[in-house]
């Protein structure tokens, strides 16, 4: 997979790298088993600092993405890895809230909103079917 | 034989260095102009070609009437002259020809200040997750073969060592006459292999370093630049093993003069310059047919996506020496230049450069203490 990034976005590099990777794996893209570079081989490919690509690795970590091994490196995990949990929902709700506010203050209506949702899971469920 | 001598240095150092520069903006990756990084379609600017052109035909220029000029004196003045000329002469081509490019580098950097290439473009890097699984470098096993080389010139140095006449030719002039003479030792049949070590590990440390160095997409057609960049590493790995291997081989057959089954010994001369011109044609070769990067392979070309390379001129000082304290890299491409070189901000660049020099000492006190 491609990962790119932009150094003069607003989005940290660290959460450009989280986000590719997760959209990555919903685009099917990236599969169960599949390496990613280590912290070392992927901070030198990208030409930045060593704790940006880390915390980008630890955060997909903690929320069940990717395994660090120590002899296979970096692994795409299972979806049992990374079920809905509370902590997720939380997350979810707030990231939620703030995106349906704005559409909300533009007037967009309820069902164009929802629309856009149906329209993201059908293209993700296409092209990664066996979640 | 000073013919030999002069026109040698003429075809091995004058003309590959003086066709080397003069072509070199043609050969570095479009999103590069004398080091300095700019958007690929400006790379045919009628600005841009017009430096690289001013540049080339100063240089073709200046290139002749000094190769002449070297060619007359090495021929005409006193030997012991002509001896001291040439590497001086060699010299003296290669910092003139970087005043060229010093000019040309300015000129670049100050038409990029005028215009705004820049400003309408989205600046990003890109990686591939999968670029090391792809086939960048031939296999490793070639390397087996150095060590069989190894084994067989200390084979052939111990099974002839008794019949091997006591003295032994070692230093030649140009006409095969032998000028220095040494004491049969075991010694004498250790400088050859010594030196295919040396050229062994030399060349293993080249071939890692080119699946190590950093991965660097144009990102304006990201998928035919990692697979013209994939090919460029995997050609510079094949000539990295094979122009090893050719060295081994030289060196097995100087252990054949050296023991005495190779009676002529003007084959001391005329081997090390046939193999050096092979080298010499091959990497030329090379530079033409791929580029620096890959950047003159061609492949089915998609459109250009918008996208400009991140610019990072400003850790290139005069586009020639990287130095950037935030890329863990330790090899990148040269931006000038056909192949790699170091980011000095990095500790382990310096560590390897250090490392290189103690391994030639290293060599050269061994082959003192081998009295050869």
């Amino acid at each position: 997979m491609i990962l790119k990034i932009d150094f003069e976005s607003d989005l940290p590099i660290y959460i450009q790298l989280k986000t590719q990777i997760i959209e990555g794996i919903a685009a099917g893209v990236l599969k169960e088993g599949d390496p990613l570079p280590s912290v070392r081989q992927m901070a030198s490919d990208l030409g930045i600092n060593l704790h940006t690509v880390n915390k980008a690795y630890t955060f997909l970590k903690q929320d069940g993405f990717i395994t660090v091994h120590r002899q296979k490196g970096v692994v795409i995990n299972s979806i049992h890895g990374r079920r809905v949990n509370e902590d997720y929902l939380a997350r979810l709700h707030k990231d939620l809230s703030s995106l349906a506010a704005e559409a909300y203050c533009r007037g967009m209506n309820e069902e164009e909103f929802k629309n856009i949702c149906t329209e993201l899971f059908t293209k993700f469920k296409s092209q990664s079917p066996k979640w | 034989m000073r013919v030999l001598l002069v026109l040698s240095t003429f075809f091995i150092c004058y003309l590959p260095i003086l066709f080397y520069s003069a072509f070199m903006p043609y050969l570095t990756r479009k999103t590069e102009s004398f080091g300095v990084s700019i958007p690929e379609e400006i790379y045919d600017d009628p600005e841009v070609q017009r430096i690289r052109s001013t540049y080339r035909s100063s240089v073709l220029a200046f290139g002749v009437v000094f190769a002449i000029f070297s060619l007359f004196t090495g021929l005409a003045a006193p030997l012991t002259v002509t001896y001291i000329f040439l590497p001086i002469g060699t010299l003296i081509q290669l910092v003139i020809m970087a005043v060229f490019y010093l000019h040309g580098h300015r000129q670049m950097k100050s038409l990029k200040e005028k215009s705004n290439w820049l400003s309408n473009k989205q600046q990003v890097t890109m990686v591939d997750t999968d670029f090391r699984k792809r086939k960048l470098f031939v296999s490793p096993l070639w390397f087996m073969l150095y060590v069989v080389g190894v084994a067989i010139t200390l084979g052939i140095g111990f099974t002839f060592y008794e019949n091997m006449p006591f003295r032994v030719p070692m230093q030649f002039d140009f006409s095969g006459e032998v000028t220095r003479y040494a004491e049969k030792s075991t010694g004498t049949i250790l400088f050859a292999p010594l030196m295919q070590v040396f050229i062994t590990f030399i060349m293993a440390f080249s071939y890692w370093s080119i699946g190590k160095a950093k991965q660097q997409i144009d990102v304006s057609h990201p998928e035919e630049s990692i697979e013209t960049n994939r090919i460029f590493r995997y050609r510079w790995s094949a000539f990295t093993v094979f122009s090893g291997l050719a060295l081994v081989i030289m060196f097995g057959i100087m252990q054949l003069t050296i023991v005495g089954i190779i009676k002529n010994t003007l084959s001391m001369i005329v081997v090390p310059l046939g193999f050096s011109g092979i080298i010499v044609i091959a990497a030329i070769v090379l530079s033409i047919t791929t580029g620096q990067g890959g950047s003159r392979i061609r492949l089915p070309f998609s459109k250009y996506n918008g996208y400009v390379n991140r610019d990072e001129d400003r850790h290139w000082k005069w586009g020639v020496f990287y130095f950037n304290p935030d890329d863990p890299s330790i090899f990148v491409e040269k931006r000038f230049g056909i192949g790699w070189t170091n980011n000095f901000a990095n500790p382990m660049s310096w560590v390897f450069m250090i490392g290189l020099i103690v391994l030639i000492v290293f060599v050269g006190v061994v082959s003192k203490f081998l009295d050869v």
